[in-house]
């Protein structure tokens, strides 16, 4: 008896503090939390928002600002990491849309081949407990297992937090930086109020640079497509639209892959119920214009990108109303 | 079954339940069949083979205590023996010998056409080939009589806590504790379960998390070099003390749980002061096997000097091939027996130089010396012993220093820091238990210490441990 009371007021103690440390408001010490400050940002913003759907190529790779200021709507990039996937951003922001909403998908091409990665489950899970939990683990006892991994993975990243808080509380004395959100806690060192990377990637030489010479092979995951188009059959009911752009891609590495990429856009064109716009020529740079993946846009490749989205998005995004003036803090 | 792993979750709750529900007649029938199930997870036909050597080695014995000759005895030894070594030959070391005469044979232009087997090595076969033939030389010897029961007999050989890697217990040790009625005592099935949770903290927090920072670089060393490369090895030395005293602990408490007292694996090894010194702290109950079974037959320390250093370079010489049929291992082995015999010979040397400098006044200060010196040497030691081969230990011991003659290190590595403050907090650990031993984990201090001791090693495994059930790394062996 003494053995079972002891050692299950041990279990229980430490059931609590497992608990409590998931309940905390402590944000986590893992990139791929920013995941959770992005979509927070589209609790905040006002309606008739552009929001930016993709990958990597977009978390640096968009001057969202120039886009809010050109087009006079506010803009919220929800660019972080492709392994997240599409369909399940789509699936976390569907709740949050509001009327005059424009969703911009711009998966990379891998993502569209591989629409998700193990190591975003956690933190999708994080984003919806309650509504993700069935369809990110399932019920079977292997799907629990996952998700104790995942549950102490996300307590471990709040506890790693802790010592970097401290360290923003003392630098907070001499500087006006702003407290962590609910995700990344270093979220407001790493990205700007729009969701833009404030830390671009490093440039490396271009015979380094990552997926150089890979062949655009694949088969594009037709699942992903057809919640592409049931998520924009919802958006449509709530008074949002949903476009697709393509991805910022080498001119070099185009040359190499132009029929599988002809293949795809016309794939897409006739797959998907909502607008294509432009084609994936329009989106081609010089390789100097990467930095270290074929994905990932040089400063000058940004803003090249910028101004052709601001161009193909005109027609589509009139000003709905002025920016609201925090944004342009 | 991995002790990481969910099946053990349940399996070692179940098993020690009805050890304890069943009437002690019953229970080691329960323990071979859950040492079965244990071994069976792995690779089930290779039952076979475990029970083809305790077949051999159980008649052996019965035969050499009924015989009255001296010389049969012998045979009988003998042949038990052989029949043991050549299934571990067959299964461990066949493809190294074959691979090494082929290449001979290139060497020379001949003929050679045998291909090696495509076989995966039975899971433990040295640990438990070792304690059967321990069995066999102690009844030979008169220390042991020989068991008439092959249910029990089986169960010594295949005990799952220590069935896969070990201790390698002597019979005269574990056998008795078969037959002894075991019943709930709280506090050693607590302390067993301490040891068992203090096991896993080694095992899953901290050699699991060193082991994504070095597996990489012992993967493909080449693509580091300097710094990167020194840090790898310095963790290593924790990564493997940690993985394998972690599994250690892991078996000691989970049989103490039911009653069983196994032998000591660890004591503190990188504590030591010397080569000779650490060898009687890590892997202890290896190390003495060789000790009693080659080591003293050989002639052991009761001879000339040059047979002694012979003695002692043909016994770690063993040692490092019973790790691994590679060469690596051999060098690791032959490596170890040279330090003890250098350290041997420059012995008197050394200590008269530490008076002459006069450090041998601060004993302390001296031993403290001894300890960092001992634990480079061992630590540069796993060179070779983690390297998957020669010429990548090679590429490793001439790129150790690059970083510090002007060439930048390649791959820089993520070191977790997690880790760092585990190893301390181990390190800390260890000294408070290093008169009483792990076994009772601060049994004697205040409540809340221990309870707060406790609540923090249940909630860093939980949280900090990795979830990928990673092998031990002395499974292969």
């Amino acid at each position: 008896m003494r053995f079972i009371a002891r050692s299950g007021l041990l279990a229980l103690l430490v059931l609590l503090t497992c608990i409590a440390l998931f309940l905390s408001p402590l944000p986590y010490n893992h990139e791929l939390a920013a995941i959770v400050d992005k979509v927070d940002m589209l609790k905040r913003e006002g309606a008739g928002r552009i929001i930016f759907v993709g990958g990597s190529g977009l978390y640096d790779g968009l001057d969202s600002g120039a886009v809010q200021t050109a087009l006079g709507r506010p803009v919220v990039n929800l660019g972080l990491y492709g392994g997240f996937g599409v369909s399940s951003i789509l699936h976390e922001i569907g709740p949050l849309l509001r009327k005059g909403d424009l969703v911009v998908l711009i998966p990379e091409y891998s993502v569209l081949f591989d629409p998700f990665r193990d190591e975003t489950r956690k933190w999708l899970f994080m984003l919806s407990p309650s509504r993700s939990y069935a369809r990110l683990y399932g019920m079977r006892p292997s799907g629990t297992v996952l998700f104790l991994e995942d549950f102490f993975s996300l307590l471990r990243s709040k506890m790693l937090a802790v010592p970097k808080l401290a360290g923003r509380a003392v630098r907070r004395r001499t500087t006006d930086t702003p407290a962590a959100g609910n995700g990344y806690v270093l979220y407001h060192d790493h990205f700007d109020f729009s969701g833009d990377s404030r830390r671009p990637f490093r440039k490396v030489p271009p015979e380094r640079i990552e997926g150089r010479g890979v062949a655009v092979d694949g088969e594009i995951c037709t699942q992903t497509l057809l919640e592409v188009n049931d998520f924009s059959r919802f958006a449509a009911a709530r008074g949002a639209s949903v476009v697709f752009v393509f991805p910022a891609y080498p001119r070099e590495e185009f040359d190499l892959n132009r029929d599988m990429i002809k293949r795809y856009e016309r794939y897409l064109k006739s797959y998907l119920e909502i607008p294509v716009l432009g084609r994936p020529e329009d989106f081609l740079f010089s390789l100097e214009r990467f930095t270290n993946t074929v994905n990932h846009l040089t400063a000058e490749g940004k803003a090249e990108r910028t101004k052709l989205l601001i161009r193909l998005l005109s027609t589509r995004a009139a000003p709905a109303r002025q920016p609201a003036s925090a944004h342009s803090s | 079954m991995l002790f990481n792993s969910l099946e053990f979750l349940f399996f070692f709750p179940v098993v020690t339940t009805l050890y304890f529900v069943l009437p002690h007649a019953a229970r080691w029938s329960l323990l071979l069949i859950a040492s079965c199930v244990f071994y069976m997870v792995f690779i089930p036909k290779y039952i076979m083979i475990l029970f083809l050597t305790i077949t051999i080695d159980y008649a052996a014995g019965i035969f050499i205590e009924q015989a009255q000759d001296r010389r049969l005895k012998r045979v009988y030894l003998v042949v038990s023996l052989v029949a043991t070594v050549l299934v571990l030959a067959f299964f461990k070391y066949f493809n190294f010998l074959n691979e090494n005469i082929g290449g001979i044979a290139r060497l020379f232009h001949w003929n050679y056409g045998i291909e090696s087997l495509k076989i995966i090595l039975p899971i433990g076969l040295s640990f438990h080939t070792f304690q059967s033939m321990s069995y066999v030389i102690e009844v030979y010897r008169g220390n042991q009589k020989a068991e008439k029961h092959y249910g029990i007999y089986a169960l010594y050989v295949m005990f799952y806590p220590q069935l896969v890697a070990g201790p390698i217990e002597r019979p005269q040790n574990l056998l008795p504790q078969f037959r002894e009625v075991h019943t709930f005592d709280y506090t050693r099935v607590t302390n067993g379960l301490k040891l068992m949770a203090f096991g896993f903290f080694k095992k899953v927090v901290i050699a699991d998390s060193l082991a994504t920072v070095t597996a990489p670089v012992f993967l493909s060393p080449t693509d580091y070099a300097g710094h990167p490369l020194i840090i790898a090895i310095l963790l290593f030395t924790f990564q493997i003390f940690c993985d394998f005293s972690g599994y250690s602990d892991i078996a000691i408490g989970s049989a103490q749980v039911m009653g069983f007292k196994l032998m000591e694996n660890f004591n503190r090894p990188y504590a030591s002061a010397s080569i000779a010194e650490y060898w009687r702290r890590w892997h202890i109950s290896l190390s003495s096997w060789f000790k009693d079974y080659v080591y003293i037959p050989l002639g052991g320390s009761r001879v000339s000097r040059p047979r002694l250093y012979l003695n002692l370079f043909i016994t770690f010489l063993i040692s490092g091939l019973w790790h691994g049929a590679n060469w690596t291992y051999v060098i690791w082995g032959a490596m170890n027996g040279l330090y003890i015999i250098l350290s041997n010979i420059t012995e008197p040397f050394r200590n008269a130089l530490a008076d002459r400098i006069g450090i041998s006044s601060f004993p302390r200060l001296q031993r403290a010396w001894r300890v960092v010196f001992t634990f480079c040497l061992i630590s540069f030691g796993w060179i070779f012993f983690c390297a998957r081969s020669i010429s990548d230990s090679i590429y490793m011991l001439t790129h150790l220093f690059d970083g510090f003659i002007g060439k930048s290190a390649y791959t820089h590595l993520v070191i977790p820091g997690p880790a760092l403050l585990f190893i301390l907090v181990l390190e800390l650990v260890q000294y408070a238990h290093r008169d009483r031993g792990t076994r009772a984990l601060y049994a004697h201090k205040p409540a809340v210490v221990r309870w707060s001791f406790y609540y923090a090693l249940v909630l860093c495994i939980l949280i900090f441990g990795s979830y990928t059930e990673q092998k031990f790394i002395y499974f292969q062996f």
